[in-house]
């Protein structure tokens, strides 16, 4: 009897709780949705940019009358967010993309071509790096939104005290780095991060551009790796790390490494973007004094640094694209654009030659390299354009794990090199129509 | 039992069965589904049959995943068990603070895995982790050790957080099956001489078997399917050689080249794996009704 009506309870409650949850007017749960907007937000290390983006997307909802839901991504996870969001077509509205995802997923995205325009008048004419990496023939895919500037950091008291410059060529930089290294004070005077973050990736590609080397060639098709200049460019690379002037352990760093090697005095140099600085300068003043930056030296080539750049975008047949794009207009609207900018206190660079960051950044002269990088940079798959195949090399490590089977599995630096090559031209194939 | 309560007992099961349906079977077909397809992301996608399969066979990176696979879970699930067993003989000795003991070392086993990665890898840092600081102050060596840079370490390395985590859960099986061996055969067998290790191996290890074969393979399954713990620590690296099945077709799917198709084919080589642990835990049912 008990049994029975204690069963007969658990079946009514069981009931109730199906009913209550599958309940409710559809027709209001659709208005709730075309009055709320979910934008996945890259979460960077700048806490002030990140909250002062949130305050303009909140300022926004207040006056629009819509809410807006900001998703912090961390860009170790935003990848796979964003091919979430890409491949269901839902879960968001709007997006901060890295730039070569634009490319890569530009037949799915919006035409932002009439957009730009209203952009450009704005803020001024875009930075060429802009452009590579959002525009597919005249349709922009993206609204650049910033760029990480990877650049050179230095110890400036470490450099004075063995009376050290800063070096202009690769070849300059290998000798500053050897008579920085110190093993007695546990330091080494390179700390580049060689694992499967995406420090490693990019300062491969910088450094193969400078030595002439590259993976593709201008047709974006060609596979052009296996050269005498790839070989060059990584026995430059070799050389420190088997003279120990890198960590061994920098195989295994992770992207957040050398930022905390360097702010912990165990590296003199290292190469990343001016997030090292702000975080001295709001932990440790005395260490940011002695922070110094510079572009990327100069190989037998010329000047090149790879260029992380992030830009708006949403799928082009988003129900919600009307006030997505209200959104953005809002957000690179000159007075809140330069909020960002400055908020992020040099984090992150502006992508329009119209926006006179320095003076944002209160004239902070450590911070220059960081915007004359932006001239010197290029996109992944460069000397070719942006493509599917560049980008998915890119986010394989192809570069990384090649320096890594030299290291590791004690490959010769042309096996290496050739192998890797072979694995670039399997990608290459893999993508042709 | 009357009609009513039995449907009454099968309308209980329903969320269940619900459950089971949204959470394992709608999840698992649509991964046999894409399997079957050229699915990339942010492109069109179309039917090419075992055309997955093949590259996959036909790749060296499956053989190396697999074995690592293979490798990482017997590993992990033979060192745990012994230390599980050790650790479960002393509790089951213990009065008094033995039950305060047991509540501490289930700990690790409750912890959520992204926390132990992140502080496993804390402790891994070449230059500044606590393993290099300890072993620098004991003179055990005289450079900071990479113990995540170099492929042969790293695939040791990984393997300590996983026993960490789940040696408890041995621990804690293993003393409940402990306490359940018949006394009057243990009282027995000191009558007759045996002395504590032959009590072991012929009465108490024998009564075990059964918790300890399940729990292996439950373990072993966890542990095929680690996640967590391999893609924070190292990502799968270096150079890809501390990939597991379920890292690399998420790597493949969701990363590198974005192709769920063949990310897809990849993951379901875990399926033979659960297959047989699924056969073992049903084959010990077997011993136990025979």
């Amino acid at each position: 009897m008990i049994a029975t009506c204690v069963s007969r309870t658990l079946l009514i409650g069981l009931v109730l709780m199906c009913v209550i949850s599958c309940g409710g007017d559809d027709q209001s749960h659709a208005g709730d949705q075309e009055r709320t907007l979910t934008v996945l937000y890259l979460e960077i290390w700048a806490d002030s940019l990140n909250h002062e983006f949130h305050a303009v997307c909140d300022q926004w909802a207040k006056s629009s009358g819509t809410k807006v839901i900001v998703e912090d991504i961390p860009l170790k996870d935003l990848s796979s967010k964003l091919a979430a969001y890409v491949d269901a077509g839902e879960g968001a509205d709007l997006a901060v993309f890295p730039a070569h995802l634009t490319i890569l997923y530009s037949r799915k995205l919006a035409d932002f071509s009439s957009l730009m325009g209203q952009v450009t008048e704005e803020l001024g004419p875009s930075y060429e790096i802009a452009a590579m990496m959002n525009r597919v023939g005249d349709k922009w895919v993206g609204v650049p939104l910033f760029a990480w500037s990877h650049i050179w950091v230095y110890r400036d008291d470490l450099m004075r005290l063995e009376a050290l410059r800063v070096p202009d060529t690769w070849d300059e930089a290998a000798t500053v780095v050897r008579k920085l290294t110190d093993h007695k004070k546990g330091v080494w005077g390179l700390g580049i991060g060689l694992g499967e973050d995406d420090d490693a990736a990019m300062f491969f590609q910088s450094l193969l551009w400078a030595h002439g080397a590259s993976v593709f060639a201008e047709d974006g098709q060609t596979v052009v790796l296996d050269s005498r200049e790839t070989r060059d460019a990584v026995n430059w690379l070799l050389s420190l790390y088997r003279d120990g002037i890198i960590p061994e352990g920098a195989l295994g760093w992770d992207g957040a490494s050398n930022n905390r090697n360097f702010l912990g005095g165990t590296i003199a140099v290292t190469a990343n973007s001016p997030t090292i600085y702000y975080a001295a300068k709001h932990s440790d003043t005395a260490l940011a004094a002695n922070i110094r930056h510079s572009v990327y030296p100069s190989g037998p080539a010329g000047r090149y640094s790879y260029a992380t750049g992030f830009s708006l975008s949403l799928l082009k047949d988003s129900p919600n694209a009307d006030r997505s794009l209200d959104l953005i207009r809002y957000i690179m609207r000159r007075d809140n654009y330069q909020r960002l900018i400055a908020a992020g206190e040099g984090s992150v660079n502006p992508m329009y030659k119209g926006v006179d960051a320095l003076a944002l950044w209160q004239h902070d002269e450590k911070l220059l390299p960081a915007l004359q990088s932006l001239e010197i940079e290029r996109p992944v798959g460069w000397p070719g354009p942006v493509t599917a195949a560049a980008a998915e090399v890119f986010e394989q490590r192809i570069l990384t794990d090649m320096f890594a089977r030299i290291i590791d599995d004690n490959l010769s630096t042309d096996d290496a090199v050739t192998e890797a090559a072979s694995k670039v031209r399997a990608i290459v194939a893999k993508h042709r129509p | 039992m009357s009609i009513r309560v039995r449907r009454n007992a099968f309308l209980l099961t329903v969320p269940a069965v619900v459950y089971m349906l949204l959470i394992v079977a709608y999840p698992f077909v649509l991964l046999v589904a894409y399997s079957l397809t050229n699915r990339r992301v942010g492109a069109p996608s179309e039917f090419i049959g075992l055309g997955n399969f093949a590259e996959v066979l036909s790749s060296s990176m499956i053989w190396s995943v697999f074995g690592n696979t293979i490798r990482y879970a017997t590993m992990s699930c033979v060192v745990s068990l012994l230390i599980g067993l050790v650790a479960a003989l002393l509790l089951s000795r213990l009065k008094g603070t033995g039950n305060t003991l047991q509540s501490i070392i289930v700990l690790p086993w409750a912890i959520p895995a992204s926390v132990t990665a992140l502080v496993w890898l804390w402790m891994f840092y070449d230059l500044g982790g606590v393993i290099n600081w300890l072993f620098e102050r004991l003179q055990l060596i005289d450079k900071p050790v990479s113990w995540l840079g170099l492929s042969s370490r790293a695939r040791l390395a990984v393997l300590v957080p996983n026993i960490w985590k789940l040696s408890p859960f041995f621990a804690i099986c293993l003393l409940s099956s402990l306490r359940e061996v018949d006394n009057a055969a243990l009282r027995a067998a000191t009558l007759d001489g045996a002395g504590p290790i032959r009590r072991f191996f012929h009465i108490s290890l024998p009564a075990m078997r059964r918790t300890i074969v399940v729990s292996f393979a439950l373990a072993f399954l966890w542990s095929a399917t680690e996640f967590p713990l391999i893609y924070i620590l190292t990502r799968g690296g270096p150079a890809d050689a501390t990939h597991l099945l379920g890292t690399y077709s998420y790597e493949l799917a969701m990363r590198g080249g974005f192709e769920i198709g063949l990310g897809a084919a990849y993951a379901l080589f875990l399926v033979p794996i659960a297959l047989g642990m699924a056969l073992l835990v049903w084959k010990v049912g077997q011993w136990h009704r025979g």
